[in-house]
Protein backbone atom coordinates (compact mmCIF):
# COMPACT_ATOMS: atom_id res chain seq x y z
CA UNK A 1 0.00 0.00 0.00
CA UNK A 2 2.82 2.36 0.86
CA UNK A 3 4.60 0.97 -1.96
CA UNK A 4 1.78 1.91 -4.23
CA UNK A 5 1.88 5.39 -2.53
CA UNK A 6 5.04 6.32 -2.73
CA UNK A 7 5.39 5.28 -6.38
CA UNK A 8 2.59 7.39 -7.62
CA UNK A 9 4.36 10.34 -5.87
CA UNK A 10 7.69 9.64 -7.32
CA UNK A 11 5.66 10.04 -10.64
CA UNK A 12 4.17 13.09 -9.78
CA UNK A 13 7.72 14.30 -8.86
CA UNK A 14 8.88 13.55 -12.00
CA UNK A 15 5.81 14.79 -14.05
CA UNK A 16 6.70 18.36 -12.30
CA UNK A 17 10.28 17.90 -12.75
CA UNK A 18 9.30 17.38 -16.53
CA UNK A 19 6.96 20.12 -16.58
CA UNK A 20 9.83 22.45 -14.79
CA UNK A 21 12.58 21.78 -17.99
CA UNK A 22 9.44 22.50 -20.85
CA UNK A 23 9.26 26.20 -18.77
CA UNK A 24 12.72 26.67 -19.31
CA UNK A 25 12.48 26.23 -22.44
CA UNK A 26 9.36 27.56 -23.46
CA UNK A 27 8.46 30.98 -21.34
CA UNK A 28 9.33 33.63 -23.51
CA UNK A 29 11.35 35.67 -19.94
CA UNK A 30 13.88 35.11 -17.68
CA UNK A 31 12.35 35.23 -14.93
CA UNK A 32 9.18 33.32 -15.78
CA UNK A 33 11.70 30.92 -16.76
CA UNK A 34 12.95 31.36 -12.96
CA UNK A 35 9.62 30.22 -11.75
CA UNK A 36 9.50 26.95 -14.08
CA UNK A 37 12.55 26.18 -12.44
CA UNK A 38 11.02 26.62 -8.99
CA UNK A 39 8.35 24.25 -9.93
CA UNK A 40 10.86 21.60 -9.98
CA UNK A 41 13.33 22.64 -7.44
CA UNK A 42 10.11 22.64 -4.94
CA UNK A 43 7.10 20.40 -5.98
CA UNK A 44 9.06 17.82 -8.30
CA UNK A 45 12.07 17.17 -5.88
CA UNK A 46 9.31 17.41 -2.96
CA UNK A 47 7.26 14.73 -4.38
CA UNK A 48 10.22 12.44 -5.28
CA UNK A 49 11.46 12.82 -1.73
CA UNK A 50 8.40 12.31 -0.04
CA UNK A 51 7.59 8.83 -2.30
CA UNK A 52 10.74 7.39 -1.53
CA UNK A 53 10.68 7.95 2.32
CA UNK A 54 7.15 6.18 2.06
CA UNK A 55 8.89 3.29 1.00
CA UNK A 56 12.53 3.53 2.33
CA UNK A 57 13.22 0.35 4.62
CA UNK A 58 15.11 2.26 7.15
CA UNK A 59 14.11 5.42 9.24
CA UNK A 60 17.85 6.38 8.93
CA UNK A 61 17.14 6.11 4.99
CA UNK A 62 14.53 8.39 5.31
CA UNK A 63 15.66 10.50 7.67
CA UNK A 64 18.44 11.37 5.41
CA UNK A 65 16.26 11.82 2.47
CA UNK A 66 14.08 14.24 4.41
CA UNK A 67 17.61 16.08 5.39
CA UNK A 68 18.23 16.52 1.92
CA UNK A 69 14.97 18.08 0.80
CA UNK A 70 15.25 20.28 3.45
CA UNK A 71 18.89 21.01 2.55
CA UNK A 72 17.73 21.28 -1.37
CA UNK A 73 14.67 23.67 -0.64
CA UNK A 74 17.49 25.86 1.99
CA UNK A 75 19.57 26.43 -1.52
CA UNK A 76 17.06 26.17 -3.93
CA UNK A 77 15.07 29.06 -2.42
CA UNK A 78 18.32 31.19 -1.96
CA UNK A 79 19.42 30.73 -5.13
CA UNK A 80 16.47 31.43 -7.55
CA UNK A 81 15.66 34.66 -5.17
CA UNK A 82 19.71 35.81 -5.86
CA UNK A 83 19.02 35.00 -9.43
CA UNK A 84 16.19 36.91 -9.78
CA UNK A 85 17.68 40.15 -8.24
CA UNK A 86 20.27 39.86 -10.76
CA UNK A 87 18.23 39.59 -13.09
CA UNK A 88 16.39 42.89 -11.72
CA UNK A 89 19.47 44.44 -11.57
CA UNK A 90 20.97 43.78 -15.45
CA UNK A 91 17.05 44.95 -16.52
CA UNK A 92 17.57 48.24 -14.48
CA UNK A 93 20.81 48.84 -15.40
CA UNK A 94 19.36 48.34 -19.37
CA UNK A 95 16.85 50.75 -19.11
CA UNK B 1 19.49 -4.86 -17.24
CA UNK B 2 18.26 -2.92 -20.19
CA UNK B 3 16.78 -0.29 -18.25
CA UNK B 4 20.43 0.51 -16.93
CA UNK B 5 22.06 0.57 -20.33
CA UNK B 6 19.30 3.16 -21.04
CA UNK B 7 20.45 4.93 -18.13
CA UNK B 8 24.23 4.51 -18.96
CA UNK B 9 23.30 5.74 -22.97
CA UNK B 10 21.91 9.17 -21.91
CA UNK B 11 25.11 10.03 -19.68
CA UNK B 12 27.13 8.72 -22.59
CA UNK B 13 25.05 10.83 -24.55
CA UNK B 14 24.80 13.83 -22.00
CA UNK B 15 29.00 13.56 -21.73
CA UNK B 16 29.64 13.81 -25.47
CA UNK B 17 27.07 16.93 -25.73
CA UNK B 18 28.35 18.89 -22.88
CA UNK B 19 32.19 18.73 -23.58
CA UNK B 20 31.30 19.02 -27.11
CA UNK B 21 29.12 22.40 -27.26
CA UNK B 22 31.86 23.32 -23.84
CA UNK B 23 34.54 23.09 -26.46
CA UNK B 24 32.47 24.97 -29.27
CA UNK B 25 30.83 27.45 -27.09
CA UNK B 26 30.61 31.16 -28.33
CA UNK B 27 31.80 32.57 -24.83
CA UNK B 28 33.63 31.68 -21.69
CA UNK B 29 30.06 32.00 -19.65
CA UNK B 30 28.56 29.71 -20.84
CA UNK B 31 31.75 27.27 -21.23
CA UNK B 32 31.60 27.64 -17.51
CA UNK B 33 28.57 26.77 -17.22
CA UNK B 34 28.63 23.66 -19.39
CA UNK B 35 31.82 22.66 -17.36
CA UNK B 36 30.16 22.43 -14.21
CA UNK B 37 27.28 20.97 -15.84
CA UNK B 38 29.79 18.29 -17.27
CA UNK B 39 31.06 17.93 -13.15
CA UNK B 40 27.46 16.70 -12.63
CA UNK B 41 27.01 14.20 -15.11
CA UNK B 42 30.52 12.59 -14.86
CA UNK B 43 29.78 12.41 -10.65
CA UNK B 44 26.81 10.11 -11.79
CA UNK B 45 28.89 8.19 -14.17
CA UNK B 46 31.58 7.16 -11.71
CA UNK B 47 28.20 5.91 -9.47
CA UNK B 48 27.82 3.45 -12.48
CA UNK B 49 31.35 2.62 -12.66
CA UNK B 50 30.77 1.17 -8.84
CA UNK B 51 33.20 3.85 -7.73
CA UNK B 52 31.84 5.92 -5.19
CA UNK B 53 34.08 7.92 -3.32
CA UNK B 54 35.14 9.27 -6.54
CA UNK B 55 31.76 10.32 -7.46
CA UNK B 56 31.62 12.22 -3.84
CA UNK B 57 35.04 13.72 -4.69
CA UNK B 58 33.99 15.30 -8.51
CA UNK B 59 30.73 16.25 -6.90
CA UNK B 60 32.20 18.43 -4.22
CA UNK B 61 35.03 19.39 -6.40
CA UNK B 62 33.50 19.89 -9.41
CA UNK B 63 29.75 20.85 -8.45
CA UNK B 64 31.16 23.20 -5.95
CA UNK B 65 34.40 24.40 -5.55
CA UNK B 66 35.61 24.42 -9.41
CA UNK B 67 32.51 26.81 -10.12
CA UNK B 68 33.55 29.14 -7.20
CA UNK B 69 37.08 29.17 -8.73
CA UNK B 70 35.94 29.47 -12.52
CA UNK B 71 33.35 32.32 -11.77
CA UNK B 72 35.47 34.11 -9.28
CA UNK B 73 38.72 34.30 -11.76
CA UNK B 74 35.70 35.06 -14.83
CA UNK B 75 34.24 37.90 -13.23
CA UNK B 76 37.77 39.39 -12.69
CA UNK B 77 38.07 38.64 -16.55
CA UNK B 78 35.42 40.19 -18.06
CA UNK B 79 33.35 42.44 -15.22
CA UNK B 80 30.20 42.78 -17.47
CA UNK B 81 28.95 39.60 -17.71
CA UNK B 82 26.22 40.89 -20.22
CA UNK B 83 29.08 42.40 -22.70
CA UNK B 84 27.62 40.34 -25.98
CA UNK B 85 30.94 38.94 -28.15
CA UNK B 86 31.05 42.09 -30.53
CA UNK B 87 33.47 40.55 -33.15
CA UNK B 88 32.42 36.60 -33.56
CA UNK B 89 35.95 34.95 -33.09
CA UNK B 90 36.07 32.16 -35.16
CA UNK B 91 38.09 30.08 -32.12
CA UNK B 92 37.55 30.53 -28.68
CA UNK B 93 41.48 31.08 -28.30
CA UNK B 94 42.43 34.99 -27.37
CA UNK B 95 44.56 35.44 -30.46
CA UNK B 96 42.98 35.14 -33.24
CA UNK B 97 46.35 34.08 -35.40
CA UNK B 98 46.42 30.73 -33.05
CA UNK B 99 43.31 28.80 -34.80
CA UNK B 100 44.04 25.67 -35.51
CA UNK B 101 44.40 25.18 -39.33
CA UNK B 102 43.60 21.78 -41.64
CA UNK B 103 46.94 20.09 -40.78
CA UNK B 104 46.45 20.52 -37.58
CA UNK B 105 43.03 19.10 -37.33
CA UNK B 106 44.86 15.93 -39.88
CA UNK B 107 47.18 15.43 -36.86
CA UNK B 108 45.24 15.37 -34.14
CA UNK B 109 42.63 12.83 -36.33
CA UNK B 110 45.58 10.42 -36.97
CA UNK B 111 46.83 10.48 -33.35
CA UNK B 112 43.49 9.65 -32.11
CA UNK B 113 42.99 6.70 -34.10
CA UNK B 114 46.11 5.83 -33.19
CA UNK B 115 45.45 6.01 -29.68
CA UNK B 116 42.14 4.25 -29.79
CA UNK B 117 43.67 1.20 -31.78
CA UNK B 118 46.09 0.84 -29.34
CA UNK B 119 43.76 1.11 -26.24
CA UNK B 120 41.90 -1.45 -28.57
CA UNK B 121 44.49 -3.86 -29.02
CA UNK B 122 45.36 -3.37 -25.22
CA UNK B 123 41.91 -4.78 -23.90
CA UNK B 124 41.63 -7.72 -26.34
CA UNK B 125 44.62 -8.63 -25.06
CA UNK B 126 43.92 -9.24 -21.35
CA UNK B 127 42.76 -12.46 -19.93
CA UNK B 128 39.45 -13.51 -20.27
CA UNK B 129 37.87 -13.71 -16.67
CA UNK B 130 40.79 -11.33 -14.76
CA UNK B 131 40.06 -9.80 -10.99
CA UNK B 132 42.41 -7.39 -11.68
CA UNK B 133 44.17 -6.49 -8.45
CA UNK B 134 41.55 -7.91 -6.46
CA UNK B 135 43.46 -10.89 -5.25
CA UNK B 136 46.78 -9.28 -4.54
CA UNK B 137 44.87 -6.53 -2.57
CA UNK B 138 42.80 -9.63 -0.69
CA UNK B 139 45.26 -11.17 -0.10
CA UNK B 140 47.53 -8.49 1.50
CA UNK B 141 44.72 -6.99 3.50
CA UNK B 142 45.61 -5.95 7.16
CA UNK B 143 43.10 -7.58 9.09
CA UNK B 144 41.41 -5.43 11.96
CA UNK B 145 42.87 -2.44 9.63
CA UNK B 146 39.70 -0.56 7.61
CA UNK B 147 36.88 -2.64 6.39
CA UNK B 148 36.02 -0.70 3.12
CA UNK B 149 38.34 -1.94 0.42
CA UNK B 150 38.41 0.67 -1.53
CA UNK B 151 39.91 2.90 1.11
CA UNK B 152 41.64 0.36 2.56
CA UNK B 153 44.07 0.23 -0.88
CA UNK B 154 43.41 4.03 -0.89
CA UNK B 155 45.07 3.99 3.05
CA UNK B 156 46.91 1.35 3.17
CA UNK B 157 48.43 0.84 0.07
CA UNK B 158 48.62 4.86 -1.29
CA UNK B 159 48.65 6.31 1.90
CA UNK B 160 51.63 8.04 0.63
CA UNK B 161 49.54 9.42 -2.51
CA UNK B 162 47.74 10.90 0.06
CA UNK B 163 51.04 12.42 1.41
CA UNK B 164 52.02 13.62 -2.05
CA UNK B 165 48.48 15.10 -2.88
CA UNK B 166 48.61 16.99 -0.11
CA UNK B 167 52.51 18.36 -0.82
CA UNK B 168 50.55 19.35 -4.49
CA UNK B 169 47.44 21.16 -3.01
CA UNK B 170 50.30 23.52 -1.05
CA UNK B 171 52.33 23.58 -3.89
CA UNK B 172 49.14 24.69 -5.56
CA UNK B 173 48.64 27.57 -2.50
CA UNK B 174 52.18 28.82 -2.99
CA UNK B 175 51.30 29.70 -6.08
CA UNK B 176 48.55 31.39 -5.86
CA UNK B 177 49.26 33.24 -3.29
CA UNK B 178 52.51 34.60 -4.86
CA UNK B 179 50.50 35.58 -8.11
CA UNK B 180 48.24 37.74 -5.53
CA UNK B 181 52.02 39.15 -3.38
CA UNK B 182 50.71 37.47 -0.30
CA UNK B 183 52.68 36.04 2.15
CA UNK B 184 49.03 34.76 3.78
CA UNK B 185 45.77 35.72 4.04
CA UNK B 186 45.49 37.18 7.32
CA UNK B 187 43.69 40.13 7.69
CA UNK B 188 41.58 40.34 4.79
CA UNK B 189 37.91 40.68 4.20
CA UNK B 190 35.68 39.77 2.05
CA UNK B 191 35.15 42.57 -0.71
CA UNK B 192 31.18 42.35 -0.53
CA UNK B 193 28.59 44.74 1.43
CA UNK B 194 26.59 42.41 4.07
CA UNK B 195 23.45 40.59 2.89
CA UNK B 196 20.71 38.98 5.05
CA UNK B 197 19.61 36.23 2.24
CA UNK B 198 23.30 35.22 2.50
CA UNK B 199 23.43 35.36 6.49
CA UNK B 200 20.41 33.54 6.76
CA UNK B 201 21.39 30.59 4.36
CA UNK B 202 24.40 30.40 6.24
CA UNK B 203 23.33 29.71 9.41
CA UNK B 204 21.07 26.84 8.26
CA UNK B 205 23.76 25.43 6.30
CA UNK B 206 26.86 25.85 7.85
CA UNK B 207 25.89 23.25 10.60
CA UNK B 208 24.88 20.74 7.89
CA UNK B 209 28.07 21.36 5.98
CA UNK B 210 30.43 20.77 8.85
CA UNK B 211 28.88 17.96 10.36
CA UNK B 212 28.66 16.37 6.55
CA UNK B 213 32.13 16.62 6.86
CA UNK B 214 32.59 14.76 9.92
CA UNK B 215 30.01 12.22 9.11
CA UNK B 216 32.50 11.58 5.65
CA UNK B 217 35.70 11.33 7.27
CA UNK B 218 34.07 9.19 9.82
CA UNK B 219 32.68 7.29 7.49
CA UNK B 220 35.68 7.10 5.79
CA UNK B 221 37.17 3.75 7.31
CA UNK B 222 34.07 1.75 6.50
CA UNK B 223 32.38 3.12 3.64
CA UNK B 224 32.84 5.80 0.58
CA UNK B 225 33.86 8.95 1.87
CA UNK B 226 37.39 9.75 4.03
CA UNK B 227 40.07 12.48 4.38
CA UNK B 228 39.52 13.96 0.63
CA UNK B 229 35.94 14.64 0.66
CA UNK B 230 35.38 15.81 3.76
CA UNK B 231 38.18 18.28 3.27
CA UNK B 232 36.76 19.46 0.41
CA UNK B 233 33.54 19.96 2.12
CA UNK B 234 35.08 21.41 4.79
CA UNK B 235 36.65 24.04 2.07
CA UNK B 236 33.46 24.41 1.21
CA UNK B 237 32.00 25.70 3.75
CA UNK B 238 34.58 28.05 5.15
CA UNK B 239 34.62 29.09 0.95
CA UNK B 240 30.70 30.29 1.65
CA UNK B 241 31.27 31.48 5.10
CA UNK B 242 33.01 33.72 3.00
CA UNK B 243 30.66 34.42 0.05
CA UNK B 244 28.05 35.52 3.36
CA UNK B 245 30.52 37.90 4.47
CA UNK B 246 31.91 36.23 7.44
CA UNK B 247 35.86 36.52 7.19
CA UNK B 248 36.24 32.78 7.26
CA UNK B 249 39.92 31.48 7.42
CA UNK B 250 41.31 34.82 7.06
CA UNK B 251 40.42 35.34 10.67
CA UNK B 252 43.16 32.87 12.16
CA UNK B 253 46.45 33.91 13.35
CA UNK B 254 49.15 33.16 11.29
CA UNK B 255 51.09 30.96 13.35
CA UNK B 256 47.62 28.61 13.31
CA UNK B 257 47.19 29.07 9.91
CA UNK B 258 50.72 28.08 9.16
CA UNK B 259 50.03 24.89 11.22
CA UNK B 260 46.78 23.41 9.85
CA UNK B 261 48.03 24.21 6.28
CA UNK B 262 50.85 21.97 7.29
CA UNK B 263 49.71 19.18 9.67
CA UNK B 264 48.15 17.02 7.06
CA UNK B 265 51.70 16.94 5.11
CA UNK B 266 53.69 17.08 7.96
CA UNK B 267 51.90 14.44 10.40
CA UNK B 268 52.22 11.30 7.53
CA UNK B 269 55.83 12.61 6.86
CA UNK B 270 56.21 11.95 10.88
CA UNK B 271 54.50 8.85 10.31
CA UNK B 272 56.70 8.14 7.48
CA UNK B 273 60.01 8.86 9.38
CA UNK B 274 58.83 6.68 12.35
CA UNK B 275 57.76 3.55 10.10
CA UNK B 276 61.47 3.49 8.62
CA UNK B 277 63.45 3.57 12.04
CA UNK B 278 61.03 1.54 14.25
CA UNK B 279 62.13 -1.83 13.98
CA UNK B 280 58.48 -3.60 14.21
CA UNK B 281 56.66 -1.05 11.73
CA UNK B 282 56.40 -2.07 8.35
CA UNK B 283 58.29 0.36 5.64
CA UNK B 284 55.70 2.58 4.24
CA UNK B 285 53.32 1.25 6.96
CA UNK B 286 51.47 1.64 10.58
CA UNK B 287 52.94 0.30 13.83
CA UNK B 288 51.37 -2.62 14.29
CA UNK B 289 48.29 -2.37 16.78
CA UNK B 290 47.89 0.84 16.65
CA UNK B 291 46.69 1.06 12.93
CA UNK B 292 42.72 2.54 13.45
CA UNK B 293 43.77 5.30 15.86
CA UNK B 294 47.14 6.29 13.87
CA UNK B 295 44.61 6.23 10.11
CA UNK B 296 41.92 8.27 12.38
CA UNK B 297 44.18 10.97 13.60
CA UNK B 298 45.79 11.20 9.99
CA UNK B 299 42.87 11.29 7.91
CA UNK B 300 41.63 14.02 10.64
CA UNK B 301 44.73 16.34 9.78
CA UNK B 302 44.09 15.52 6.48
CA UNK B 303 40.86 17.16 6.33
CA UNK B 304 41.86 20.02 7.97
CA UNK B 305 44.86 20.58 6.22
CA UNK B 306 43.08 19.78 2.71
CA UNK B 307 40.05 22.46 4.12
CA UNK B 308 42.09 24.90 4.88
CA UNK B 309 44.38 24.74 2.12
CA UNK B 310 41.64 24.80 -0.62
CA UNK B 311 39.66 27.51 0.99
CA UNK B 312 42.47 29.64 1.10
CA UNK B 313 42.96 29.34 -2.15
CA UNK B 314 39.43 29.76 -3.00
CA UNK B 315 39.63 32.98 -0.94
CA UNK B 316 42.75 34.34 -2.52
CA UNK B 317 41.60 34.14 -6.33
CA UNK B 318 37.87 35.51 -4.90
CA UNK B 319 39.70 38.69 -3.92
CA UNK B 320 39.80 40.18 -0.66
CA UNK B 321 40.20 43.96 0.71
CA UNK B 322 42.44 45.14 3.55
CA UNK B 323 40.98 45.37 6.79
CA UNK B 324 40.03 49.00 6.85
CA UNK B 325 40.45 50.19 10.11
CA UNK B 326 37.22 50.90 12.12
CA UNK B 327 36.83 54.47 13.56
CA UNK B 328 34.41 54.42 16.65
CA UNK B 329 31.76 56.91 17.10
CA UNK B 330 31.31 60.09 15.57
CA UNK B 331 34.61 62.31 14.73
CA UNK B 332 37.44 61.41 13.23
CA UNK B 333 39.72 60.08 15.74
CA UNK B 334 40.52 56.72 15.16
CA UNK C 1 10.62 -1.83 -8.23
CA UNK C 2 14.41 -1.86 -9.31
CA UNK C 3 13.09 -1.32 -12.46
CA UNK C 4 10.54 1.56 -11.97
CA UNK C 5 13.21 3.62 -10.33
CA UNK C 6 15.81 3.36 -12.78
CA UNK C 7 13.00 3.86 -15.25
CA UNK C 8 11.90 7.25 -13.62
CA UNK C 9 16.04 8.06 -13.56
CA UNK C 10 16.77 7.54 -17.09
CA UNK C 11 13.11 9.56 -17.78
CA UNK C 12 15.15 12.90 -15.43
CA UNK C 13 18.08 11.82 -16.97
CA UNK C 14 16.26 12.76 -20.58
CA UNK C 15 15.28 16.25 -19.17
CA UNK C 16 18.38 16.97 -18.05
CA UNK C 17 19.57 16.76 -21.63
CA UNK C 18 16.57 18.41 -23.06
CA UNK C 19 17.14 21.17 -20.63
CA UNK C 20 20.79 21.47 -21.87
CA UNK C 21 19.31 23.27 -24.61
CA UNK C 22 18.15 26.60 -22.38
CA UNK C 23 22.20 26.80 -21.51
CA UNK C 24 22.90 26.60 -25.52
CA UNK C 25 20.61 29.52 -25.52
CA UNK C 26 19.38 31.62 -22.69
CA UNK C 27 20.38 34.77 -23.86
CA UNK C 28 20.90 35.98 -20.16
CA UNK C 29 24.13 34.78 -18.09
CA UNK C 30 20.76 34.02 -15.38
CA UNK C 31 19.28 32.00 -17.65
CA UNK C 32 21.93 29.61 -18.17
CA UNK C 33 22.41 29.35 -14.32
CA UNK C 34 18.57 28.65 -14.22
CA UNK C 35 19.65 25.65 -16.42
CA UNK C 36 22.83 24.33 -14.04
CA UNK C 37 20.29 24.96 -10.93
CA UNK C 38 17.91 22.71 -12.45
CA UNK C 39 20.36 19.95 -13.44
CA UNK C 40 21.82 20.06 -9.75
CA UNK C 41 18.27 19.41 -8.18
CA UNK C 42 17.22 16.66 -10.90
CA UNK C 43 20.95 15.32 -10.21
CA UNK C 44 20.01 15.31 -6.41
CA UNK C 45 16.51 13.58 -7.77
CA UNK C 46 18.60 10.87 -10.02
CA UNK C 47 20.76 10.40 -7.24
CA UNK C 48 17.98 9.92 -4.86
CA UNK C 49 16.04 7.32 -7.11
CA UNK C 50 19.65 5.66 -8.08
CA UNK C 51 19.86 4.92 -3.88
CA UNK C 52 16.38 3.52 -4.02
CA UNK C 53 16.99 1.02 -6.66
CA UNK C 54 20.55 -0.04 -5.41
CA UNK C 55 19.67 0.70 -1.94
CA UNK C 56 22.94 2.21 -1.15
CA UNK C 57 23.59 4.44 1.32
CA UNK C 58 26.75 6.19 -0.29
CA UNK C 59 24.54 7.29 -3.27
CA UNK C 60 22.33 9.04 -0.51
CA UNK C 61 25.57 10.70 0.70
CA UNK C 62 26.40 12.29 -2.60
CA UNK C 63 22.66 13.46 -3.08
CA UNK C 64 22.89 14.90 -0.03
CA UNK C 65 26.83 16.70 -1.02
CA UNK C 66 25.22 17.38 -4.29
CA UNK C 67 21.87 19.47 -2.82
CA UNK C 68 24.69 21.50 0.13
CA UNK C 69 26.81 22.27 -2.57
CA UNK C 70 24.95 23.57 -5.41
CA UNK C 71 24.59 26.90 -3.65
CA UNK C 72 28.06 27.70 -3.95
CA UNK C 73 28.31 28.29 -7.91
CA UNK C 74 25.38 31.22 -7.94
CA UNK C 75 26.63 32.55 -5.12
CA UNK C 76 30.10 33.06 -6.23
CA UNK C 77 28.09 34.65 -9.39
CA UNK C 78 26.64 36.92 -7.41
CA UNK C 79 28.91 38.06 -5.88
CA UNK C 80 32.16 38.28 -7.08
CA UNK C 81 33.64 41.41 -7.06
CA UNK C 82 34.08 43.37 -10.61
CA UNK C 83 37.70 44.52 -11.15
CA UNK C 84 36.61 47.91 -12.14
CA UNK C 85 35.24 49.45 -9.48
CA UNK C 86 34.18 52.84 -10.73
CA UNK C 87 31.77 50.84 -13.67
CA UNK C 88 29.02 49.64 -11.35
CA UNK C 89 29.40 51.08 -8.38
CA UNK C 90 26.95 49.34 -5.40
CA UNK C 91 23.98 47.77 -6.99
CA UNK C 92 24.79 44.14 -6.59
CA UNK C 93 26.34 43.33 -3.45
Amino acid sequence: MMEVLGRIMCLAGAFFFLAGTVGLLRFPDSLSRLHALTKADNLGLGLVAVGLMLTSDSVLAAAKVGLIWIVAMISGSTICFLLGRSMLAGMRRRK
Amino acid sequence: MSMGLALDVLLIAALLLTSWRLLEASDLFQAIVLFISFGLFLSLVWLRLQAPDIALAEAAVGAGLAGVLLLGTFKGLEPDFRKKQEESKPCRLDRPGACPTRVHYLAALLGVLGLAGILTLAVLDLPRSANGLTELAVRAFEPGGIDHLVTAVLLDFRLYDTWLELAVLVLALLGVLGAGGRHSVRGLEPPWDPDPVLVWLVRLLIPVVFSAAVYLLLLGGHAPGGAFQAGVILASGLTLLWLAGYRSVTVLPRGLWYGLVICGFGSIEVLAIFASVHPETPVLGYPPGFSNPVILALESLATLSIGVVLATLTIETLGGRERTPHYSGKGDRP
Amino acid sequence: MDLFYLGLAAFMLLTMLVGMIRVFRGPEPEDRLSAMQLFGTTGVAVLLLLAAAFNSPALRNTALIFALLAVLAVVAFVRAPARKSDSDQGEKP
